[in-house]
């Protein structure tokens, strides 16, 4: 059972890469408006995702310190800011969208407006970070997370013209009407959305959490390679099921409630039901993680006592950091702007953002100091490199893309 | 490979890249100005007509899956009320722009009428499904189904030009 369990872990991370309510969004909208022409943007997300989230498990595994704990210990103060500066505030941004997303979810089960579900939600993540243990946390969400295969059955029930889908996926193009620009502007939402510096922040922190040591390695990898790769496949069968129902009828994705709406086309009531307790569950799970992987990276910056795992009396500034970052976020949701455009905006901003997480990972993955005989291999390097070339021109890209595409409208 | 040195520069490039972040952000967000020609007005007319549409096709797919009992009313009402606060949005704001001619004044008229009709339609969509009155859920999808018809045909026409 514990080895059935392993992957947890590594599927509750990749819900913040590929499922959380920005990705589920997102690729329905591109599903709905592009078909499958941005389907490469999702392995493409899913290998630099797992790239850096192995290394900064690995970092943790052999030094027995979170990576953006050896961030600033490595890279000096001024650099160390620059990074928390820009990683607090998307995440910020990303809870307060979870927050959103989670309200949303259960506006789709009852009806009732997010809004007034917004405190509730807030009770409840609190409620869990407070109370649960970390394994268990990991594992109730990790596993009600996977509810979200109702969207690759949903889509076999909806019996496609497989042909077609693949067709699309293997032509990158914009279907006609679309430009260049806008399609490239969605290329980057998507990838933002799957290299979210939360999750590499989480996973990494999370690590120490559970005192991995270089022989916990193994199942470290096995969260990344099993998890990972399961969470883009979902997030490929949301954007098919998008592609399939929404995009021949002209239907734009704007909130929530519809993109649970072709796994009603394919599967009925029970199928609806599952989805519904997938998108709850995967919000849920990335406000956790989000709420987390703020009160780690203040706290692994200013060097205070932090862990979940730990009573709030021995490390309180980690768990008034992270109660701090639950109001605030909760309070950008409650000013009543819309949790889809949040998230929209947060994860292209994420997207810019990108060198100033995966640069400092790489450096310290290649310190012989912190590492000793696990420092990356040249294959990794390379294979690293050549994303953060990638990496940087997104980041230079996005802003005149955002403002030319007026925010791909 | 990599050099140990801690970047000085590097927290001024996160306020400015920070700072850029938000002025950039602010102008995609911003609402597009008034229309100043009739080539801009035109783009307008095919936005709005493309997320009226949208709004009502997603309407009638709700009404389908409400007919064939594939979904539960909680979720098909938020997704109807989402669609209906779209194309009411949509609607007013097409109303608030000016034609830049008089020329304009036919398709302005033609859309302002199809997005009255896309949020009524919704509308009344919205109130059937809460009542669990099927026959109404009909008409009004029937009503969306002749909207979104007309929809396309100013789509059609607006691609011609």
């Amino acid at each position: 059972m514990k080895r059935v369990l392993a992957f947890t872990l590594g599927f509750l991370t990749a819900i913040g890469g590929f499922l959380d309510v920005g990705d589920l969004v997102a690729n329905s909208l591109v599903g709905a408006r592009f078909g499958m022409s941005l389907a490469w943007v999702l392995p493409v997300g899913v290998v630099g995702a797992a790239l850096f989230t192995e290394m900064s498990a690995r970092v943790s595994a052999i030094s027995g310190r979170a990576t953006f704990d050896l961030v600033r210990e490595r890279m000096g103060a001024r650099a160390g800011l620059a990074n928390l500066l820009a990683s607090y505030t998307i995440t910020l941004l990303t809870l307060a969208a979870e927050i959103g997303g989670v309200a949303l979810a259960l506006e789709i089960a009852t009806s009732v407006h997010y809004l007034l579900w917004v405190p509730v939600v807030l009770v409840l993540v609190w409620i869990v970070l407070w109370r649960l243990p970390f394994q268990a946390m990991e594992q109730t969400y990790g596993l009600l997370g996977l509810a979200l295969v109702a969207f690759g059955v949903a889509l076999w029930q909806l019996g496609p013209d497989w042909g077609a889908l693949l067709g699309g996926a293997l032509h990158p193009a914009p279907p006609p009407g679309e430009d260049w620009p806008t399609w490239w502007y969605y290329a980057i939402a998507v990838f933002g959305a799957a290299m979210t510096p939360y999750t590499v922040l989480f996973f990494s922190s999370s690590g120490v959490e559970e005192g991995w040591t270089k022989k916990d390695l193994g199942q470290a990898r096995t969260n990344v390679f099993i998890g990972f790769p399961l969470g883009g496949l979902l997030a490929l069968a949301v954007m098919a099921c998008a592609a399939v129902v929404f995009m021949p009828a002209a239907i734009q994705v704007e909130h929530l409630s519809q993109v649970a709406l072709p796994v009603a086309a394919g599967l009925g009531r029970i199928g609806l039901a599952v989805v519904i307790v997938g998108l709850f569950a995967a919000t849920f799970g990335a406000a956790l993680e989000a709420a987390l992987a703020a009160g780690y990276s203040v706290s692994q910056y200013f060097g205070w006592a932090w862990g979940k795992a730990r009573a709030p009396a021995s490390a309180p500034r980690f768990h008034s950091a992270v109660l701090l970052t639950l109001l605030l976020g909760t309070a950008v949701i409650l000013t009543s702007l819309d949790p889809i455009k949040v998230t929209e905006y947060s994860i292209v901003l994420s997207a810019a953002a990108l060198p100033l997480t995966y640069l400092p990972i790489l450096i310290v993955a290649n310190d012989r100091d912190y590492l000793g005989e696990h420092v990356n291999s040249r294959v990794t390097n390379a294979l690293a490199t050549g994303y953060l070339v990638l990496v940087l021109v997104v980041s230079v890209a996005t802003l005149p893309l955002m403002v030319y595409t007026k925010a791909g409208q | 490979m990599f050099a140990k040195s801690a970047a000085g520069p590097s927290a001024r490039l996160a306020v400015g890249l920070a700072a850029g972040l938000a002025v950039a952000a602010a102008a995609a967000g911003c609402v597009p100005g008034p229309a100043l020609t009739a080539e801009g007005y035109h783009r307008h007319v095919e936005q709005s007509a493309t997320a009226l549409l949208s709004a009502v096709r997603t309407g009638t797919l709700a009404a389908r899956l409400a007919e064939e009992g594939r979904a539960f009313g909680p979720a098909l009402d938020t997704a109807v009320s989402g669609a209906e606060d779209d194309a009411r949005s949509v609607a007013d704001t097409f109303a608030s722009r000016q034609p830049p001619t008089p020329g304009e004044d036919a398709v302005r008229d033609r859309l302002t009428g199809l997005a009255d009709n896309a949020g009524d339609g919704l509308g009344d969509l919205r109130i059937a499904l809460r009542r669990g009155d099927d026959a109404t859920a009909r008409q009004a999808a029937g009503d969306l189904a002749d909207t979104a018809q007309s929809l396309e045909a100013v789509l059609a026409a607006e691609a011609r030009r």
